[in-house]
């Protein structure tokens, strides 16, 4: 047990979560599930600041119930928390789909893409936990 | 150690120091931020939902 530090998740998190960005940046470019509004290099900030308010909410997570979960290993708790973040951003979409359809619109391709990458975001988070640790 | 040595140790660890809080609002305020990223609420604050277009349809979130 040691003293939570908020400090440490939001930064390992936000560290994280940049260059997880620029990985959806890359997957998605590679994959072309839609066309893209801006061009990649214009693309290029706006994916890191996502990534970076993504990783940085998981590595809070991950330094606040990280000891208490049920999970063996950083990259495994990282998995699971950055998924489970992820459907909770995910989840109210889904309601709103049902009571705005044209407004919000299901696109299974993209939701498993999504959901692919909430686990890579964990692996990276989950690693550089285990690095800062050691 | 007793439980009331434990219960401490717990109170120690857990303490909320004026760091943790400032770290915590932070956290807050990027939670609202992502909110803003995947849903839009372009009248709240109009540009941030087109600017991440591209990123909320790359992370897997509902959107047009
Ligand atoms: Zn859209």
């Amino acid at each position: 047990m040691h003293a939570v530090d908020l400090k440490r998740g939001i930064s390992i998190g936000a560290y994280g979560g940049m260059v997880w960005g620029l990985v959806v940046l890359a997957v998605s470019a590679y994959l072309k599930f839609f066309a893209f509004d801006f061009t990649i290099l214009h693309d290029i900030p706006i994916f890191m600041a996502g990534g970076a308010g993504m990783g940085l909410i998981v590595g809070a997570f991950m330094e606040v119930l990280g000891e208490r979960l049920p999970f063996e290993g950083a990259v495994a708790k990282g998995i699971v928390l950055s998924v489970a973040i992820w459907l909770v951003f995910f989840i109210p979409g889904v309601f709103l789909h049902l009571i705005k359809p044209d407004r919000y619109t299901v696109e299974i391709p993209l939701h498993i893409q999504g959901l692919f990458l909430a686990m890579v975001l964990g692996m990276i988070i989950g690693g550089l936990w285990k690095k800062g640790r050691d | 150690m007793n439980g009331r040595e434990k219960a401490e140790r717990l109170g120690k660890d857990r303490v909320l120091t004026a760091e943790n809080i400032i770290h915590a609002l932070v956290l807050i305020g990027f939670a609202i931020f992502m909110v803003f990223v995947i849903y839009g609420l372009d009248s709240v604050v109009p540009g941030i939902h087109d600017a991440f277009h591209d990123f909320r349809h790359s992370a897997g979130f509902l959107c047009h």
